[in-house]
């Protein structure tokens, strides 16, 4: 269904764009917030993952495909914590992107930023 | 003879078409039931977990709640594939349920019995069940379907 280097952005993907499958790269049953949570937690896949792209300033295309599910805890810690971390919405925005390949999973998608606004207004 | 055999052939192409619809139209009702279903199993898999503390025992429902709450996306994105506003409005109310299943301290050593989230959580599985039932109830019916 997608091009392997296009999100459903529409972006395309360019040779300096690092691609993180959350089940492969990183856990198959992400959940929880903290360390003492597991290891699949909210905290440890933004501090591995997403301030190192930030920092950087690297784009990364964020692979959701084949989750069981994502809890809203473990995306408000992971994706919501960056603007904990004085990161902008507006960097966030420009520096991730996500894929998915089922449509009902656009649903993350959607909270995800959705948890990345409600931090943003709960810190001003 | 020839316009018998025609009107046979008529006959057989609209009724098959029909039974098609009528056939689309009971898929229609068993998903409703689907989602009826399963926004009562996450109901009740939430309301378990959120009358009490957190326990290492809560790890299998935990995670079949984050799984069933998938399901129930998919199911309500079937359904609705159709009807933007429908699918929009059923999302909308699974996104309530997924908050009050899954936000704050849920799968955390954290959590803590919350009875104002038990309520929540009821409420947001029966109101799935009401938007999908309302939603279908609005869809129109179908009555000739061409085969794709």
């Amino acid at each position: 269904m997608d091009h392997p280097s296009a999100g459903r952005s529409g972006k395309v993907t360019d040779s300096k764009e690092q691609v993180v499958k959350v089940v492969k790269d990183f856990h198959p049953l992400p959940a929880g917030r903290y360390l003492e949570d597991g290891p699949g937690n909210g905290t440890t896949f933004r501090e591995k993952f997403l301030v190192p792209a930030l920092q950087q300033h690297r784009d990364l295309l964020i692979d959701l495909d084949d989750a069981p599910g994502y809890p809203s805890s473990f995306l408000e810690e992971a994706f919501g914590g960056l603007v904990r971390l004085k990161f902008s919405p507006e960097v966030i925005r420009k520096f991730l992107r996500f894929r998915v390949t089922d449509p009902a999973d656009e649903r993350y998608i959607r909270r995800i930023w959705e948890h990345v606004e409600r931090a943003a207004a709960a810190v001003h | 003879m020839l316009g018998f055999i025609a009107v046979k052939i008529a006959e057989f192409w609209f009724s098959s078409h029909v039974n098609n619809a009528g056939y689309l139209e009971s898929e229609r009702s068993v998903d409703v039931e689907e989602i009826k279903r399963l926004a009562t199993e996450i109901g009740d898999i939430g309301v378990g977990l959120w009358t009490k503390n957190w326990s290492e025992d809560d790890l299998v429902d935990e995670r079949r709640s984050v799984a069933r709450l998938r399901d129930l996306t998919s199911a309500v994105s079937l359904l609705f594939e159709d009807h933007e506003e429908f699918k929009k409005a059923a999302l909308l109310e699974v996104d309530r349920l997924d908050e009050a299943v899954t936000s704050g301290d849920f799968g955390t050593r954290r959590r803590k019995a919350d009875p104002a989230r038990v309520a929540a959580i009821m409420e947001g599985a029966s109101s799935v069940s009401f938007c999908a039932k309302k939603c279908r109830r609005r869809m129109a019916p179908l009555w000739f379907v061409r085969r794709k």
